[in-house]
């Protein structure tokens, strides 16, 4: 019981929502696990983008992430973290 | 300020199956050892540890999470000096070494050694279609990162797409966490998987794995599409559905999903090496390029060593022999292990992946994406995913002049993005090859660092004016 | 057909070899354009493209003005894009140092006509908010602007298509034979002739000079560069330092390119450079000084190329001494900001007629003569 109470343990901030995530997790798979694909617009021809490669390659998931742009799918989720998913993107 | 500088005596890159035990050989056999990896914790991609509680918390059965374990606990015990959450961003030669930038935690650290062995693991290749750029397509590697580290995937209804033994193992692995898969769809025929069969059995527990995952599989009835692939996808701001095409006899089928995982095998991850001048050659298991070295992993640039799939793709296994074979090599090389000592402690390394390459082989031919596959994509099919260049803008600027792949990233902003050119240039050169016949050599970007985009705040730090020794001025 | 003899032989398809060779055929001449590699893929397509007055030596103000002209013209006479944005542009001080540098710079290059006027931090700001509010003064210039430097190969090569020039790449000309009639060109695998040739080789003017047996000595800069990936609007003029050793400037599809000079590493020999981290830590350094919000975007790319440079940093501009119809065009500090003008003034020396503004005759660089005359360089 007391196990899975700590599995809910912090929150973060996405566009000004409160989302619970696990200790551990990237923001990319807090972000994936509530339904959230769509983190920004390719800057060329505007197309809807998300994470990708969850690696670290690929870059797909560059967003700001506490004001600087960093991988979601490479940044540990940390209580109080303000990622921001309008405007993130030229 | 400027950044600190570590010293050792050997650097090494990437702290997978290779790149652990390549520092922990040569640590064991005298050297200073500085061990860099990306990532939170050692492992690499298919060691990688499990960071969530749930992820942790599920019983230890799988062998490379065992390995993982094993290997994690050893660098504990070793007290090998490891910097994790650690990105490599440069790589130079300089008269009395190598000098890797890193960036980490503590900012931009710079190693310097007189030797460094990289092993910088692979990329995933995935064969562009259109719709692939779609939130809610992901690579299939990107599954199992998230399968060890998180014991999670997102998605209701997914598929499995591409090739190679990844797809049964992701596949099964869906199953377990309760998401049945509503198709896989695989390039490969019975007659391909026949083929490596063979392979596979001088590896019987790991083919006893493969068994038992295809045996889930089937038990949960998921759709098995042979010698099929997925030709498109389509979504507004995530994915909708996946049509497949049968590459025998063309014929197509829709499916709405809101999950695809695709992927058709990997590519060394190479941008040390080429950063660092060392030769490469056409890799003829992969089809891309590996960088060229001998059995002990030495690579044209003197002191400069390859192990595991950065030096050809060999999986996980084999990496830890020649990471360990580097290891080794480098102390030999550094004087610290005679050449007795160093031919009886290779033996039983040497051994083991003579004993491994069949099984190693039987992958690499289910996971190699033809050229022609890559070349065939339609015209509005997007290749540099950063930059939204398409297969037929691709082609326009070899009509217009384009022979090489540097002109065509002048022509068309082609890998000048945040990825720089590491998901699309290995697609495009089957393009421009296609194309126009062109070499493999001049298929390739040159090498441009940093080897990932840097945060400014990080590179530079804190500093004051005159910490910048600027140059004198031109002359009026 | 590789013996048939051209009018014009241009060798080195940079920015100034293009448009010599471009407006030569334009006149009539028939063409051949050779480069050793691809069309503005050394210095001409690797520069950070600034087209500022700021950084232009002071003699060359008058060129440099008419070629800004040029460039922010180039869909009239080029005929093709390569991404020319005319913008104000700024040169900060930092220091009282600074201040003096700035000032003689800005009454020098006045007085040649840049319309440059020394101008308050506070003035600054309003033109470029993002600015270091630390500064102590700016120059400004209302002429500047930059170019989409990697454009400039495919934006020339259609042009010179067009205007019917034999485009020949890969092709080093490995040696050059005066005939009486013109000069046999040698080539890897064969030969060509020209009546005239025009040698623009950027840095390697002084090995291709060597192919006449004359010593000029060039200097090799490497010249290093950064871009940061697209951002959001950040800045929207060309900023520079008093001491030249930055130039900034955000493209409109976002990416800030980060450039002054810093140096790499560098053979121009085996044609090989790279950047160092010293230099990008450096120059990034100053960058972020000069426009703080910098801070917050990432460095995707860095690269280095070629810049030449004759021992006054003015213009090798005019014909070579001692023999008839060789011409000689390049190596000029900044040249791509002045090229377009440069080598309109020599194609109208080649055409026989009188330039619009004087050349830069060599006869002042020129050393004693080699002692074999016709030694090969590669």
């Amino acid at each position: 019981m007391h196990r899975k109470m700590a599995a809910r343990e912090l929150s973060i901030q996405v566009d000004g929502k409160t989302i619970g995530c696990e200790p551990g997790q990237s923001v990319a798979s807090a972000l994936l696990a509530q339904g959230i694909y769509r983190f920004r617009t390719s800057p060329n021809d505007h197309l809807p983008r998300g994470p990708f490669c969850m690696m670290g390659a690929c870059q797909e998931c560059a967003i700001l992430i506490d004001g600087s742009i960093r991988r979601a799918c490479q940044t540990e989720v940390a209580e109080g973290m303000r990622v921001c998913l309008k405007g993130a993107s030229a | 300020m400027t950044p600190r500088t570590e010293i050792a005596d050997l650097i090494v890159i990437g702290a997978g199956p290779a790149g652990a035990n390549a520092a922990l050989a040569a640590h064991n056999a005298g050297l200073k050892v500085v061990l860099v990896d990306e990532a939170a914790q050692p492992g690499g991609q298919v060691w990688r540890a499990p960071i969530t509680a749930k992820a942790k918390q599920s019983p230890v059965k799988d062998i490379d999470r065992k390995m993982g374990d094993a290997l994690r606990q050893q660098l504990v015990s070793a007290n090998i000096h490891i910097l994790t959450d650690t990105q490599v961003w440069s790589a130079d030669r300089q008269p009395e070494g190598f000098e890797v930038g890193t960036i980490g935690e503590a900012g931009t650290v710079f190693l310097r050694a007189p030797r460094l062995i990289a092993a910088p693991g692979a990329y995933e290749r995935i064969l562009p279609f259109p719709g692939w750029t779609i939130p809610g397509v992901f690579g299939l590697a990107a599954a199992t990162a998230l399968l060890k580290a998180e014991k999670t995937l997102p998605g209701r209804r997914i598929i499995v797409a591409g090739q190679g033994p990844l797809l049964i193992a992701v596949a099964a692995q869906a199953v377990a966490l309760g998401l049945r898969p509503v198709a896989i769809v695989d390039a490969a025929s019975r007659a391909d998987w026949a083929k490596s069969l063979a392979g596979y059995a001088r590896q019987p527990r790991q083919l006893a794995r493969g068994m038992r995952w295809m045996a889930q599989l089937t038990r949960a009835r998921v759709p098995y599409y042979r010698q099929h692939e997925v030709s498109s996808a389509t979504g507004a701001d995530s994915l909708a559905g996946v049509t497949l095409r049968s590459l025998k006899s063309g014929e197509t089928r829709t499916i709405d999903v809101d999950t695809l995982f695709v992927g058709n095998g990997l590519t060394p991850a190479d941008e040390v090496f080429r950063l660092l001048g060392a030769d490469q050659e056409p890799c003829p298991i992969s089809g891309t390029q590996r960088v060229v070295c001998d059995e002990l992993g030495r690579c044209s640039v003197p002191g400069l060593y390859a192990a595991g799939d950065a030096a050809g793709i060999r999986g996980a296994l084999p990496a830890l022999h020649q990471g360990r074979i580097a290891g080794l090599a480098a102390a030999h090389d550094a004087g610290a292990l005679s050449g007795a000592a160093l031919s009886a402690a290779l033996a039983s390394s040497s051994r083991a992946l003579t004993q491994l390459q069949p099984f190693a082989d039987a992958s690499c031919r289910l996971m190699r994406l033809s050229g022609q596959r890559v070349a065939a994509a339609p015209d509005d099919t997007i290749i540099c995913r950063c930059e939204d260049v398409r297969a037929g803008d691709i082609r326009k600027a070899i009509n217009q002049g384009a022979v090489d792949i540097n002109q065509l990233k002048h022509f068309t902003r082609l890998g000048m993005g945040p990825c720089q050119g590491r998901i699309c240039a290995v697609n495009a050169a089957e393009i421009i090859r296609q194309e126009t016949g062109a070499a493999v050599n001049s298929t390739r970007l040159t090498p441009r660092g940093p080897i990932r985009p840097l945060e400014t705040a990080q590179l530079i730090g804190e500093f004051g004016y005159s910490d910048i020794p600027i140059p004198k001025p031109a002359p009026l | 057909m590789s013996t048939e003899t051209c009018d014009l032989a241009v060798i080195g398809g940079g920015v100034h070899g293009a448009s010599v060779a471009l407006f030569a055929a334009r006149a009539g001449l028939r063409v051949t354009l050779f480069d050793a590699d691809a069309l503005c893929r050394a210095a001409s397509g690797t520069n950070a493209g600034t087209l500022t007055m700021q950084m232009t030596r002071a003699a060359l103000i008058p060129y440099a003005m008419e070629a800004h002209k040029m460039w922010t013209d180039a869909s009239r006479w080029l005929g093709h894009d390569v991404g020319v944005v005319a913008c104000e542009g700024l040169s900060l001080a930092f220091t009282e140092r600074e201040e003096q540098i700035l000032s003689d710079r800005a009454t020098a290059r006045g007085a040649a006509g840049a319309p440059i006027r020394l101008i308050t931090p506070e003035e600054t700001l309003k033109i470029e908010p993002n600015a270091n509010p630390g500064i102590r003064m700016a120059s400004h210039c209302a002429i500047d602007g930059y170019a989409n430097a990697y454009l400039t190969g495919i934006a020339f090569r259609r042009a010179l298509l067009e205007a019917g020039v034999t485009i020949r790449e890969y092709t080093p000309v490995i040696g050059l034979e005066p005939t009486g009639q013109g000069y046999d060109l040698k080539l890897r695998d064969g030969k060509a002739s020209a009546r005239q040739i025009v040698l623009a080789g950027g840095v390697w003017l002084e090995p291709m000079m060597e192919m006449l047996g004359l010593r000029l000595a060039i200097k090799t800069l490497v010249n290093q560069l950064a871009v940061t990936e697209r951002a959001a609007p950040l800045m929207r003029t060309v900023v520079c330092i008093a001491s030249g050793l930055l130039s900034l400037k955000q493209f409109p599809h976002g990416t800030v390119v980060i450039g002054g000079g810093w140096q790499g590493t560098g053979d121009r020999d085996t044609n090989s450079h790279r950047a160092t981290t010293e230099s990008m830590i450096g120059n990034v350094r100053l960058a972020v000084h000069a426009i703080p919000r910098l801070r917050q975007t990432r460095i995707v790319r860095s690269w280095t190329g070629f810049e030449s440079e004759t021992a006054d940093a003015l213009p090798a501009l005019g014909p070579i001494p001692g023999f008839e119809g060789a011409w000689i065009c390049g190596a000029v500090h900044s040249g791509y900001t002045s090229a377009p003008y440069t080598a309109h003034c020599l194609t109208q020396a080649i055409l026989g007629g009188e330039p619009d503004m004087p050349l830069f005759p060599i006869d002042r660089l020129l050393t004693a003569p080699l002692r074999d005359p016709q030694r090969s360089t590669h």
